[in-house]
């Protein structure tokens, strides 16, 4: 399944934060977005989930465009999760994570075997398994990213977009969400487009990134062919020594 | 594990799924309500045990005992259970939609819209002359339905901007409900004599001199939102999720919020009718419930129906017997422990 944005424009009234973009996420890539804050990667992720209307233009997976079919249909193809969602505190992890299968389900089929089986896999998968009645008030942040990841999951969806995932998470959690979502992407073959911050761990994760400047997709490709220190400076306007990280083999940027 | 929690039914076409504990936890407050109910017949100007209840319930007597039980306090004790459970199940729809454990009907204006038809009706239906009604009460409802829908209605489009945030739909909610409170206010100074002797318990709310029709009515009334509210559960649980995580997972969103928005109004308008505006059940009972059992919507509504329906009884026991002769309106006593419990949560939400 190839998602695609078509000269999509993207803002609100005078102030357009995208304009004319195009973008094809390659499929089974994990795909990261980069560029400075308020640049628009956030807003290209929202609307390409179809949480963003465009102001022009078209959002598509495999030529259907994602405005115009009907949402459930959607939902069983591709997943969003984003930022800091919120939910009910009392909440358990398993009512929460079970809901995931909303798009799978009706009213009389509200829990089949094949629910059972998706949702206590990705509940292990997550590593939330042991803590599944636990509520969601009483879980560290980590936990409860590795929850919300679980719900996408459950949704059994081929693309899944997260806006920064990692976000307000200790370092140690960090590394544990996106290795999470390399294991995914590896071994489900599930599509992964991520909006992330820091450019050195979207570097060591990413096969494919994206970056946004000037409302438009500035660069994209592998970390090894595009991160230089000419794309540090035309991105995030920053001097820098881009060496190799010795252990991923990954461009490690150093910014100063 | 879910074997251990849960009690599952896994056929080809139909499966669900329903926890344990809770079905527990609803045994325990069936019973509760039971002996509420009980105590609530028994209780009043002349007392009878439990066992006298008992009898003129089940056993087919012509005595003074029957008369008073089943004519009098039998249809009083229903009308306030089902007004209370009606309250409490339209509170947690409106909690849901508005992802907000504050929200409840008498705030956004559904109760003070319900108020507003049946005020209208009695004002265009009453005999002035007679003081009697000049059509059947059974329309009633209808009219508090209408006046709720509208009060809805104002609410979904003032609060309506590229779709309706929660935040937005409480805020003009209380705003569209203190226009209508001026407006029954209006009604009940204008309208006939009956209103204005009866407009005090009217406003705070109460189940006095409720008859078995209008019972029968809100009865049928009631369970047919409650089997329209059980094919909406897991529409009702996506809802309490972030918005963003709802579109996602293929919900129509604006859709189904303005339905289960008149959802909840239909359910309230039925109790209003019948009682008023008794305040804070739909935001009390609720709660109880959650502190009771786990948050999800198949957990919490027949928990709230039965929770709901107590509080008003226990009320209405209250207010009938304990400064005797004197009736005291049940909304008095569910807004002395409701306003108190709103802003303690008010102060705990930061």
């Amino acid at each position: 399944m190839i998602l695609k944005a078509k000269q999509v424009t993207l803002g609100y009234k005078n102030n357009i934060i995208l304009k004319d973009l195009n973008l094809i996420i390659p499929e089974g890539s994990f795909t990261i977005l980069i560029g400075s804050n308020g640049s628009g990667k956030s807003t290209l992720l929202k609307s390409m989930a179809r949480l963003l209307k465009p102001q022009s233009g078209e959002v598509t997976i495999d030529d259907i465009n994602v405005f115009k079919s009907p949402t459930k249909k959607i939902a069983k193809i591709l997943s969003i999760l984003p930022q800091s969602p919120h939910a009910p505190e009392e909440l358990t992890v398993f009512n929460l994570v079970k809901q995931g299968r909303y798009p799978h389900q009706s009213f009389l089929q509200q829990f089949s075997k094949h629910d059972e089986e998706v949702i206590n896999n990705a509940l292990n998968l997550t590593g939330v398994y042991s803590i599944r009645n636990k509520k969601l008030n009483e879980l560290s942040g980590g936990q409860l990213q590795r929850a919300w990841i679980a719900l996408t999951l459950v949704q059994d969806t081929d693309i899944i977009l997260l806006d920064e995932p990692t976000n307000h998470l200790d370092l140690k959690y960090k590394i544990e969400v996106l290795d999470l979502l390399k294991k995914l992407n590896r071994e489900k073959g599930r599509t992964i487009v991520i909006v992330l911050h820091d450019i050195n761990l979207a570097c060591r994760y990413a096969d494919y990134i994206v970056a946004i400047k000037n409302g438009n997709v500035s660069h994209q490709g592998k970390p090894n062919e595009i991160v230089n220190r000419e794309f540090i400076k035309e991105v995030f306007d920053m001097d820098s020594t881009v060496i190799t990280d010795p252990i991923f083999n990954s461009p490690l940027v150093i910014a100063y | 594990m879910i074997n251990m929690d849960f009690i599952k039914l896994q056929l080809k076409r139909i499966s669900f799924i329903y926890e344990k504990r809770t079905l527990l936890i609803i045994l325990v407050v069936l019973l509760f309500s039971l002996i509420l109910f009980g105590l609530s017949l028994g209780f009043g100007e002349t007392k009878f045990s439990l066992f006298t209840v008992y009898k003129a319930l089940f056993q087919d007597l012509t005595d003074f005992s029957s008369l008073i039980i089943r004519r009098f306090r039998l249809p009083r004790t229903l009308a306030a259970f089902l007004v209370g459970a009606s309250l409490a199940l339209a509170g947690s729809i409106i909690q849901s939609i508005v992802k907000n454990p504050l929200a409840s009907p008498d705030l956004i204006g559904i109760s003070s819209g319900g108020l507003f038809g049946t005020l209208l009706f009695l004002s265009i239906f009453t005999d002035p002359y007679a003081n009697s009604l000049t059509v059947s009460i059974a329309y009633m409802p209808i009219f508090s339905f209408l006046g709720a829908v509208a009060a809805t209605i104002l609410v979904y489009f003032f609060a309506y901007k590229k779709g309706v945030t929660p935040f937005r739909l409480i805020l003009i909610g209380i705003a569209i409900s203190g226009a209508f409170t001026a407006i029954n206010n209006l009604l009940i100074i204008s309208g006939p004599l009956i209103l204005k002797l009866e407009a005090n318990s009217w406003l705070t709310g109460t189940v006095y001199g409720t008859t078995i029709e209008e019972v029968k009515i809100l009865a049928l009334w009631l369970l047919t939102f409650i089997i329209i509210s059980i094919i909406f559960i897991r529409d009702l649980n996506v809802m309490n999720l972030d918005d963003k995580v709802v579109i996602s997972l293929g919900s129509l969103i604006e859709r189904k919020r303005l339905l289960l928005l008149l959802l909840s109004t239909a359910i309230a308008s039925g109790a209003v009718a019948i009682g008023g505006a008794i305040g804070f059940i739909g935001l009390l009972a609720p709660h109880i419930c959650r502190k009771l059992v786990n948050n999800s919507f198949g957990n919490i509504m027949p928990l709230t129906l039965l929770v709901g329906g107590m509080m008003v009884v226990t009320a209405d026991l209250i207010g009938r017997t304990i400064f005797y002769p004197i009736e005291v309106p049940s909304g008095v006593f569910t807004s002395l422990i409701g306003a108190p419990f709103f802003m303690y949560l008010l102060w705990k939400s930061k």
